[in-house]
């Protein structure tokens, strides 16, 4: 912020309690006695003299590990928040000496002094969890669902999508989807590994990529499963390995005939200093080279210096923010909706606990039509849902 | 899924128990001193150190006021 202008707002504030206390003080006095006699006004809070007092956390071992934080407040209200998944909730503690002593429903302002300690990967994190919890304590301040604090219920049921874990055997791994369906979900995706063929000779080069006939052995996988879900149910697929640009781009078009609702982080291997998810000349390449679907992004943090050039260029179908690293509710409806007007879909990457998932839920509960699926990485952990009281079980109810 | 519209906030309560069962290690919201330092800036108001007091003055800078 600038100073000056902090400046002005100080001197301004201050003149202006003054004034009020000079003429309203003495009113207030005489009218104190009727204040009992208005039902309606609750004085169980007082939202301009909230003040963060604390910040802690704990972490749960889980697939990934779930870094969580509650941010405390001087009136009983605290909010949760949660560091992306495998990362540290210290990214998260750092933060809080800039927090002690601020409102949290300031939400813009306070998150505009921490970007500065905020980036890609692992490093949104903090910065995300601390969103989250401001939102939850606002929600819970004015007496709304967190998503009323940044726009419409636009969806009433968030489809849930489903990642499944691989095997060599593609009778196994269609067995693994087949319970998925089971499951009742209606939204599937699968690792493809390249390096599940490293028994197969000829099947790999020296760099670990598909050869042709390799490439015919990940189709069959994709046929495999496909042969257990219902005809029209959309498929996504990830992992593929150290794939550079070429490698993407031959990977991509052999999955064309299959029409793979996405192709997940295909480029690994960036020849500058970039990281590939941000190398947006890259996968603009990629993309129009294929009629699979190219998606990236659970790394990115932020519209700004992260999603917005590839939204601009075009450079992809489909992106896939993680709320967990991409900056919270406020940052990742920014991104949402800069999406949509560039005619790109949304989906979510998750492999939090329920304490992250709602924070994407309330994020893409207010999405236009570009949003496509939220991931959900525990669906094999029975007490995920097990982590969290007050809602209707189970969380994930049919996908 | 589906968001409840009757929750305020993002609407869910820790199961204490069940967290506790599935720690990392040792430490459930502990107090966190170590990350109670002051942030020393010229943002941060009061110390003695070059910053504007709350009625905007200048304080405690040697070089120029």
């Amino acid at each position: 912020m600038n100073r000056q202008h902090r400046i002005e707002i100080t001197r301004r504030s201050m003149l202006r309690s003054a004034a009020a206390a000079a003429i309203f003080g003495p009113l207030f006095k005489a009218t104190e006695g009727s204040v009992s006699a208005q039902p309606t006004v609750n004085r169980n809070s007082a939202p301009s003299t909230l003040k963060i007092t604390d910040m802690r956390a704990c972490r749960v071992a889980a697939n990934y590990d779930y870094p969580l934080i509650r941010i405390y407040t001087n009136q009983d209200v605290y909010g949760l928040g949660e560091v992306r998944d495998a990362g540290v909730e210290g990214i998260a503690l750092i933060l809080k000496a800039h927090l002690v002593g601020k409102n949290p429903l300031d939400i813009e302002g306070n998150l505009r002094i921490l970007r500065q300690f905020a980036n890609h990967g692992r490093m949104g994190g903090g910065y995300s969890a601390v969103d989250m919890a401001l939102h939850d304590i606002a929600g819970k301040v004015y007496g709304v669902p967190a998503y009323r604090l940044i726009g419409d219920k636009n969806h009433d049921r968030i489809r849930i999508y489903a990642d499944t874990t691989s095997h060599p055997d593609p009778k196994v791994y269609a067995e693994r989807m087949r319970k998925r369906r089971e499951m009742g979900l209606t939204f599937f995706k699968m690792d493809l590994q390249s390096d599940m063929l490293a028994d197969r000779p000829g099947a790999l080069d020296e760099r670990g990529v598909c050869t042709e006939k390799g490439l015919g052995y990940l189709c069959e996988y994709i046929a495999a499963i496909r042969d257990v879900l219902p005809p029209d149910a959309p498929l996504a697929a990830d992992h593929f390995g150290p794939l550079n640009i070429n490698d993407s781009i031959r990977y991509a078009r052999a999955f064309e005939p299959y029409r793979l609702a996405w192709a997940e982080d295909l480029l690994q291997v960036s020849e500058d200093d970039q990281y590939p998810y941000l190398n947006w000349q890259a996968y603009k390449t990629i993309s129009d080279a294929t009629v699979t679907p190219v998606l990236t992004g659970e790394d990115i943090f932020g519209l700004q210096a992260g999603f917005r050039p590839l939204l601009e260029h075009r450079a992809l179908d489909a992106i896939h923010p993680d709320i967990e690293t991409s900056g919270g509710l406020l940052e990742t409806k920014k991104i949402a909706d800069y999406a949509a007007l560039c005619g790109i879909q949304i989906a979510m990457h998750h492999a939090g606990s329920p304490i992250g998932g709602f924070a994407g839920y309330h994020c893409a509960a207010t999405f236009g039509n570009n949003f496509l699926a939220m991931e959900n990485h525990a669906l094999d952990m029975p007490w995920w849902q097990d982590l969290v009281t007050g809602l209707p079980k189970p969380i994930i109810d049919k996908g | 899924m589906t968001i409840p519209d009757d929750r305020p906030g993002l609407g869910l309560e820790l199961n204490d128990v069940v967290v506790k069962e599935h720690l990392r290690r040792s430490g459930f919201f502990e107090p966190t001193p170590l990350f109670d330092d002051v942030i020393v800036s010229g943002f941060r108001t009061g110390g003695p150190w070059p910053h504007y007091d709350e009625t905007g003055k200048w304080c405690n800078c040697v070089t120029y006021e």
